[in-house]
């Protein structure tokens, strides 16, 4: 059984997809498809629909001046600048090079770019989420019911309501972004924190 | 010379990495299409920083193994078959030595995912502490996990190798 290395050893000289790539340099054209280099582009992406939300918000406190549903809005486009500064930071902290780092570093990066960010999405959007509902509530109730803000939520019914609909939408956004997540990055981050762990484990 | 025909020629020769790893990785033939691209591409986009501090073959199983190891595949479902590229293999000078060689290949398949990466860099040559630096682990841990998947595969294989 000394002789694993050479049964192992004996080479391989099929020809196969790999050759033709070669042969026809057809993978210079490309563009990297790793993990890191994904989640550069959903960065990316997620920036720009950040953008254009805050212009859509915009155009909602110019056009409706309830200063209720106003000072809600304000706080998302708050919330949404600090969002787009920190998915800037990660898009271009985020290294999709694999060239340079020992596996367990490159095993970490991918960890922990992803694991982070989904925590900082998470605890972002706790925040933001109650104020949405709130200035949605109030804005549709407004337009709804042809009255202002003040007047119709002066019934404590609708403020039962709004309550409810807070209590009850809060948890449900947050569950669904968190199975969201699970569902694209999941079963990913499972296997890199299984190779991390098997790593660093002692022999 | 140009800079991407010395890539192409020292790819070409070095190949042989590139497939035996991915062989021992994916599962079809449509995840080792994407692997040899990828490993391929980030290769290309690294080669203007290869110093040449290591060797280019190191330097290929670094970027091979990092590509393999970080990507997003599906859940890994162990395909106890012959793989493709496996079945190809056709020595028919030597049938035993190819069946050995089908066997090894087959248990190391099934080994977990890093100890696979472990034990492939011993077969392919490298030092137990070339092994440690690639794989960013500790010298004495990689020769008690490199002792232990050996004795595992010699059990497991005892009895069927010629």
């Amino acid at each position: 059984m000394k002789d694993l290395n050479k049964i192992w050893g004996q080479d391989d000289t099929q020809k196969d997809v790999l050759q033709e790539m070669l042969q026809n340099k057809s993978f210079t054209k490309g563009s990297l498809h790793s993990p890191l280099a994904k989640l550069k582009k959903n960065l990316f992406i997620h920036i720009i629909y950040a953008v254009v939300i805050t212009l859509g918000y915009a155009f909602v406190i110019y056009y409706f001046s309830f200063w209720q549903v106003q000072a809600c809005i304000l706080l998302l486009i708050g919330f949404n600048f600090w969002a787009m500064s920190s998915a800037y930071r990660l898009y271009k902290n985020v290294d999709p090079d694999l060239t340079h780092d020992d596996v367990l570093t490159e095993l970490k990066k991918h960890y922990f770019a992803f694991s982070d960010w989904q925590k900082q999405s998470m605890r972002v959007a706790l925040f933001i989420y109650p104020f949405a509902g709130a200035g949605g509530f109030m804005l549709g109730g407004a337009i709804g019911s042809g009255k202002t803000p003040e007047a119709f939520m002066s019934d404590y019914r609708i403020m039962i309501a709004l309550g409810i609909t807070i209590v009850v939408l809060v948890p449900l956004a947050y569950w669904l972004s968190k199975w969201m997540y699970r569902v694209a990055f999941g079963t990913y981050i499972a296997q890199l924190k299984e190779s991390i762990a098997e790593l660093e484990r002692e022999g | 010379m140009p800079k991407s025909t010395e890539f192409m020629e020292l790819v070409q020769t070095n190949q042989g990495i590139i497939r035996k790893l991915v062989g021992l990785y994916a599962d079809n033939e449509e995840q080792r299409k994407d692997l040899y691209q990828e490993i391929l591409l980030q290769a290309w986009k690294g080669y203007p920083a290869f110093r040449g501090d290591a060797k280019f073959s190191t330097w290929l199983y670094r970027i091979s193994l990092n590509t393999i190891l970080t990507s997003q595949r599906k859940p890994n479902r162990i395909d106890y078959r012959e793989s493709v590229e496996e079945a190809l293999l056709t020595d028919e000078s030597d049938p035993v030595k190819n069946e050995n060689k089908r066997m090894l290949r087959q248990e190391v398949r099934r080994l977990p995912e890093i100890e696979r990466a472990i034990v492939s860099l011993h077969f392919d040559g490298y030092s137990n502490p070339e092994i440690a630096e690639m794989m960013g682990i500790s010298i004495n841990n990689a020769t008690v996990k490199l002792h232990r998947i050996k004795n595992q595969l010699i059990i497991q294989l005892q009895p069927q190798i010629s």
